[in-house]
């Protein structure tokens, strides 16, 4: 992570802004307020709330997932940025057995169509799932 | 010499590369560093503290701010990060710097004490 004036975790002021966007226009969302800079509590037209801490890390790792929920223990699913970025086999496992979401920006916005957001995943043709790792 | 691990408390087998932008462009904003740490030596859940004052060492010496990915070695090894991002040790961009008259302070570096890390890492290679 590298410190910006506005956050430590070096998320650039275009990718919250992108976010923002994204989840004003998203069909699923009620409403969404934004605090500490990067994390974002979502109101979803089910009712459910959400709350999403937002990063941009090209390959999040098991001590990046350790220290983003030591800085933000509110957290309940971590959007990682855009489809280049990834998350190792280790950060992901934390996150499935400490009931931690875990999403590339696209996926997120197709999870919180479904029911249950955290157990939405990609598919392949033969429909294994894709999931994001480095 | 590049000195920057003595002064700090990061575990003698941790090893630092640079990668991304730092390494193609003349004027970047920030740098890339990726520090593979043993978890035998270091403990995922404070990592980033241990290596902290390593970041800041290499923030000041560049004056830049640096972005830190830090990863096992399996993590590492699984991913071939790097590999895939052509990252290169960060004693050898220091010394690149240093001989370029890039670095903040112009001081002699030692691996072994600004960085606390045996020089050994500069070789290393998957």
């Amino acid at each position: 992570m590298a410190a910006t004036p506005y956050n430590k975790w070096g998320v650039s002021y275009s990718t919250i802004a992108f976010f923002e966007q994204a989840l004003s226009k998203h069909s699923k969302v009620k409403s969404f307020s934004r605090r500490n800079d990067i994390l974002f509590d979502i109101q979803l037209i089910t009712g459910k709330e959400i709350t999403v801490l937002l990063l941009d890390e090209y390959t999040l790792g098991l001590a990046a997932v350790l220290k983003a929920l030591s800085d933000f223990p509110d957290t309940k699913y971590i959007v990682i940025g855009a489809y280049w970025n990834g998350y190792t086999k280790e950060a992901k496992e934390y996150c499935d057995e400490n009931n931690i979401g875990i999403f590339v920006i696209g996926d997120f916005f197709g999870a919180i169509h479904r029911k249950e957001p955290m157990k939405f995943y990609r598919k392949d043709s033969n429909g294994k799932p894709i999931y994001n790792y480095k | 010499m590049v000195s920057l691990f003595t002064t700090t408390n990061s575990p003698k087998s941790t090893k630092a590369y640079v990668f991304g932008s730092f390494l193609r462009s003349d004027s970047p904003g920030d740098i890339d560093l990726l520090i593979i740490y043993d978890e035998r030596d270091c403990e995922a859940a404070i990592a980033y503290s241990m290596h902290e004052q390593l970041v800041e060492n290499v923030a000041s010496l560049v004056r830049l701010p640096v972005h830190a990915t830090l990863l096992t070695d399996k993590e590492e090894h699984e991913s071939a990060f790097i590999i895939g991002s052509g990252a290169v040790a960060l004693e050898s961009v220091l010394e690149n710097l240093k001989s370029n008259g890039r670095l903040a302070d112009g001081r002699d570096l030692n691996p072994t004490t600004d960085l606390g890390a045996p020089s050994s890492r500069q070789s290393h290679r998957r």
